[in-house]
């Protein structure tokens, strides 16, 4: 690391992320309530590689998890008495099994697979966030992944019209694909970071990585390095903290990890860490907030950097989670 | 009462002679850091050779007068325009500073147009215009890089030479446009940092206060901007008079008690402030140090300028050497900065005069005059006449009460550098007259 | 909140909903519950009382989104109100459904004013083009750009032009000039080299504009992937040719390597000329002083000659 000695400040972080679960009175606590089961899966998330799970209440965890999810039709809202959302289900999922307490939180799992596949309208091969219609690369990938997690990707096997539901999947992805390699977060849309992750790994998942370009996708996530070191998400756009988890998965699931410089990449996250409160922001001097501090510390993971878990690429989850599961697909990390 | 002991009243911090830019300005400072001030001019009009008078008070003959309602007609003897700059010590930010930004309305110059080989052209600025333009390829790459490093200080390092002499890599014509449309040149005799400067600043200048590098004070420039600062001197307390010269002046106790012509009494003041000339009564000799002799003319046309479709009112740079040996520059203005009705316009030319140009004024301006015209008839009122500026010795050096205001000659970009300089001048003055370092530093 | 646990489906409900959206425009289970009360009113009003209560949804959503440009949710229910409104246009009101439209395209254009990358905005543009050609009969295709007339397509690639010509650097615009123009040569059974060349001619007024904005470069890329196999080879040779009198101006442009290496090797594919290879090589050499960060990549795509 040639131009910064900085390094990651891991206990302020883990001081930080335990606050932010201590503000619940305060008005942005309430104005957040609409990503909150996504805000504790970040915290968990980010805490797990920095090896503290401990330092928040698992059992109220849980029960918040469990309060979560509406058991009529299967989905988790992302707080209670909110409606249900493909985002805040994979997310409840994604607590509850990186707590291992699926069973201790009294979810029924098959309603919610139920709940996921009746979120793609019939004959497509595209998922919604909910039964208002929306689609999205990320919504495909959010059913794809809580498929996965909760052993019932076979359910994609089901033949409708002569085609399986995995077929139109892939399918409908092969549409998305632009000339860049990447892809946008619908048919006819720009290539965009954080929907590649989303197409990449879901396309990983289920073993079809076979309709990717990959030197020419990697080639143009690798040219996502800009001058300081940071990732953007698109050409010609600002870096961002966030895209050290769009681009590196990505490219870890394509082994071409080492196609940025990794120095580099490492000096801009710790930059934009906050020395005084904790957490990392977008941009060094900005304010942080837990989705940059997962995303940036997940990127030091990926990269090698010492005394952090290892992440796994394709689902956002430390390694040794998935790796129980036996859903370990193949990827390469510094 | 012919006593020569003032009454209390009559006794000032300063007595500032003309309303010229620089005075005004300095009247208006000196005024807002609590001096007591008595501002005077021979003139019964504010602003000396940098007035806006109506048409019917312009005293210069006319070649042609046509025009029905000369008081309508607004012209500026100085026309100028400000160059929008956020960070200098420019004429806006004194503006701003001095809150008589209140009294003044502003409207954007257009841009600035070349001529040159008899052709009309905008000189692209920035990366969208330069892609847009319908210059070659190659050129669009030299004219990008030259005006990055120009906009990046990088010519910074080399050595300043002249203009004629300065290596800027990239074809000689492309870089006289540059020099002579955003570099406001007049001559390639001119030193390459100045005009070069003058390049960055109008690059960083531009989109400050929108598409533009320059602003335009509405109902006469300059000379609208001289009336703010006097406005705003005289409701701080000071007092003008104007119309009436300087009788005679004695000096007493390191003060000088000063009679005015026509006026019962005597003005004691402790400072006196004015141009060399003026200060003859106060024992300041004049010595000339330089001369510089400006040809001009000014029109009123009943027509737009044919410069269709170019902008509404921009500043027009013709290339040296068309018959004038310098760079001759234009503007124009119309019924939307409120200085004539609606259908006419202003139209100003300056140029540097050498040789014996003086002498065959109407000839010379003659293709120039002929570029912005369809035909004879437009012309509604012109008239052509020559400014002469002299620029004297510095010889206050001696006595501390009396600062005299130079006025240095026009070397460079008419309608941008006379009146950066009067300001320039203004701030050095105030700095030697109160020992305080910046003007207005009192207010917000 | 409570009016919505206990399903209260009124008018009044609706104004206390807009107040809470303007506070929290990310409140997305409060977009849901609008869209309740606001289908429960209509089958209770006419279609008149329908389409001007819908209206007021675009302009409401409007007057959030300039505030909030990056947010799915209004995005999301903007786009719901456009298509149910659609839906309510009879026959006779075709004019009224065009009018709407062409001022759909005003508003989402005013707001890439603001900001030329906003993919939301572009998003939106793409299923309102979509949205304008949707036939009754459910089986035609009905994805961007298939379904743009010749018609929009033309005034499509001016209108993406006309972005171009504002920012160069808006790959937005570029991308989807891409997808407009892929589909008018679809149409047209082919493209001409004429309107390649033309194509080629704009990109090179940028690439010797600016030659480090990679929008350019990007776009260049995937025309050459328009060339037809006959004409490629000349092409290729042209394009080389230029691209090396600008790396003659600018040795240390990144992206003037990167391309030239890029099309040496896809000149060797179609030429064979080993000639071609070595070149290569010799460019990515440069490049991994000139652009150290993506070393390694170079070092995997050095061949073995």
């Amino acid at each position: 690391m040639s131009e910064s000695t900085a390094k990651l400040n891991a206990d302020k972080h883990v001081e930080y992320i335990v606050n932010l679960g201590r503000a619940e009175n305060t008005l942005s606590y309430h104005l957040t309530e609409h990503l909150r089961l996504n805000g504790i899966y970040w915290a968990i998330t980010s805490l797990s590689l920095l090896g503290r799970i401990d330092a928040l209440d698992r059992s109220a965890v849980i029960e918040y998890v469990g309060n979560c999810w509406n058991s009529s039709n299967g989905g988790f809202s992302s707080h209670p008495n909110h409606d249900t959302h493909i985002l805040s289900t994979l997310s409840g999922i994604q607590i509850l099994i990186t707590l291992d307490a699926v069973e201790e939180a009294k979810i029924d799992t098959s309603k919610v697979v139920d709940y996921i596949l009746q979120l793609r309208p019939s004959n497509q091969g595209f998922f919604t966030g909910d039964e208002w219609g929306e689609s999205d690369t990320r919504f495909t990938y959010c059913a794809i992944s809580t498929l996965s997690l909760l052993g019932a990707l076979d359910r994609l096997d089901q033949v409708e019209s002569g085609t399986s539901i995995k077929q139109k999947i892939v399918s409908w992805f092969t549409q998305c694909i632009n000339f860049d390699g990447g892809f946008g977060n619908n048919i006819g849309a720009e290539t965009h970071s954080g929907q590649v992750f989303t197409a990449v790994a879901a396309l990983a998942i289920i073993d079809r990585l076979d309709i990717i370009h990959t030197d020419n996708l990697s080639w143009w996530l690798s040219e996502r390095q800009v001058q300081n070191g940071g990732l953007n998400g698109r050409p010609q756009k600002q870096e961002d903290v966030c895209y050290s988890w769009w681009v590196l998965s990505a490219l870890s699931i394509l082994h071409r990890l080492h196609w940025i410089n990794k120095d580099k990449l490492i000096s801009f996250i710790l930059s934009a860490q906050d020395p005084d409160c904790g957490g990392i922001a977008d941009r060094p001097g900005d304010v942080s907030d837990v989705f940059h501090t997962l995303f940036g510390v997940a990127g030091l993971s990926m990269l090698g950097y010492p005394e952090i878990e290892r992440v796994d690429p394709v689902y956002c989850m430390p390694v040794k989670t998935i790796e129980r599961l036996g859903l370990k697909k193949s990827y390469t990390l510094l | 009462m012919s006593s020569t002991t003032p009454i209390n009243e009559n006794l000032f911090d300063f007595l500032i002679i003309g309303t010229g830019y620089t005075q005004s300005l300095l009247s208006s400072a000196l005024a807002s850091s609590g001096y007591k001030c008595l501002h005077v001019d021979k003139n019964d009009y504010y602003g000396g050779s940098w007035a806006t008078l109506p048409l019917s008070s312009f005293t210069a003959p006319s070649q042609i007068n046509k025009v029905d309602n000369p008081h309508k007609f607004l012209i500026s003897l100085h026309p100028s325009v400000l160059l929008t700059q956020r960070n200098a010590p420019t004429q806006l930010q004194n503006i701003l500073k001095s809150s008589i930004f209140n009294y003044l309305e502003f409207k954007l110059v257009d841009g600035l147009v070349y001529n040159a080989s008899g052709q009309f052209t905008q000189i692209p600025k920035s990366k969208q215009e330069v892609f847009r333009s319908d210059i070659n390829v190659r050129e669009k790459r030299m004219l990008m890089k030259f005006l990055q490093s120009v906009s990046n200080g990088d010519y910074k390092s080399g050595a300043n030479v002249k203009l004629s002499e300065f290596d800027a890599g990239i074809p000689t014509k492309l870089f006289h446009s540059l020099v002579f449309s955003f570099g406001m040149a007049i001559s390639l005799f001119e030193p390459s940092h100045q005009v070069l400067d003058r390049i960055a600043s109008y690059l960083h200048a531009h989109g400050a206060y929108g598409p533009s590098s320059f602003l335009y004070a509405q109902y006469g420039g300059v000379g609208d901007i001289i009336q703010g600062y006097c406005r705003s001197s005289a409701v701080r307390g000071t007092t003008f008079i104007l119309n009436h010269d300087i009788e005679d002046v004695v000096e007493c106790d390191g003060r000088y008690n000063i009679r005015m012509s026509g006026i019962d009494g005597v003005f004691n003041a402790g400072c006196v402030i004015g141009h060399t000339p003026t200060l003859t009564p106060f024992g300041i000799s004049t010595n000339e140090k330089r001369r510089n002799e400006l040809g001009r003319v000014v029109m009123v046309l009943s027509n737009p300028p044919t410069l269709n479709p170019l902008p509404e009112s921009p500043i027009i740079v013709y290339e040296p050497g068309i018959a004038f040996a310098n760079a001759v520059q234009a503007h124009y203005e119309g019924a939307s900065a409120g200085v004539c009705p609606v259908g006419y316009y202003m139209v100003y030319l300056v140029v540097n005069l050498v040789g014996n140009e003086r002498g065959r004024l109407e000839d010379l301006f003659r293709p120039y005059i002929t570029s912005l015209i369809e035909t004879e008839d437009d012309i509604a009122f012109m008239s052509i006449y020559t400014e002469e500026e002299v620029e004297y010795e510095d010889v206050d050096a001696d006595k501390d009460n009396i600062h005299t205001v130079s006025t240095p000659i026009t070397v460079t970009a008419p309608f941008i550098q006379p009146s950066e300089c009067a300001v320039e001048e203004a701030m050095r003055i105030y700095q030697a007259a109160t020992g305080k370092a910046e003007m207005f530093a009192e207010e917000d | 909140m409570d009016l919505r646990n206990h399903a209260v489906k009124t008018a009044e409900s609706l104004d206390a909903v807009t107040e809470l959206l303007k506070i929290n425009p990310e409140y997305y289970t409060m977009w849901n519950y609008r869209r309740i009360i606001l289908l429960n009113l209509f089958t209770e009003i006419g279609v008149d009382a329908t389409q001007e209560k819908l209206s007021f949804e675009l302009m409401f959503t409007l007057g959030l989104l300039k505030e909030f440009p990056k947010v799915y949710w209004i995005w999301n229910h903007r786009t719901w109100a456009l298509e149910t409104l659609s839906a309510t246009f009879t026959d006779e009101q075709a004019d009224g459904r065009l009018w709407e439209w062409n001022n759909e395209l005003k508003m989402v254009d005013s707001l890439l004013k603001l900001d030329s990358r906003n993919f939301h905005a572009w998003g939106y543009r793409r299923q309102l083009l979509t949205l304008m050609n949707f036939k009754e009969d459910r089986n035609t295709v009905s994805t961007f750009p298939h379904v743009l007339s010749r018609d929009q397509l033309l005034k499509e690639k001016q209108s993406t032009l006309h972005f171009i010509e504002n920012n160069f650097s808006n790959f937005s615009a570029w991308h989807q000039r891409t997808k407009i123009l892929s589909q008018l040569w679809a149409l047209d059974g082919g493209v001409s080299i004429d309107d390649l060349n033309e194509e080629f001619d704009l990109v090179k007024q940028a690439m010797y504009t600016d030659p480090s904005d990679q929008s350019v470069w990007l776009y260049h890329k995937w025309l050459i992937q328009q060339v037809a196999d006959e004409n490629i080879v000349d092409v290729l040779q042209r394009e080389l040719e230029s691209i090396n009198e600008l790396y003659e101006l600018e040795p240390e442009s990144k992206w003037c390597l990167e391309s030239l290496a890029h099309y040496n090797k896809l000149l060797h594919q179609h030429t064979q000329a080993n000639e071609l290879l070595r070149r290569y090589n010799e460019y990515l050499t440069e490049l991994i002083t000139i652009d150290p960060d993506r070393k390694n990549r170079y070092l995997d795509s050095l061949v073995k000659l």
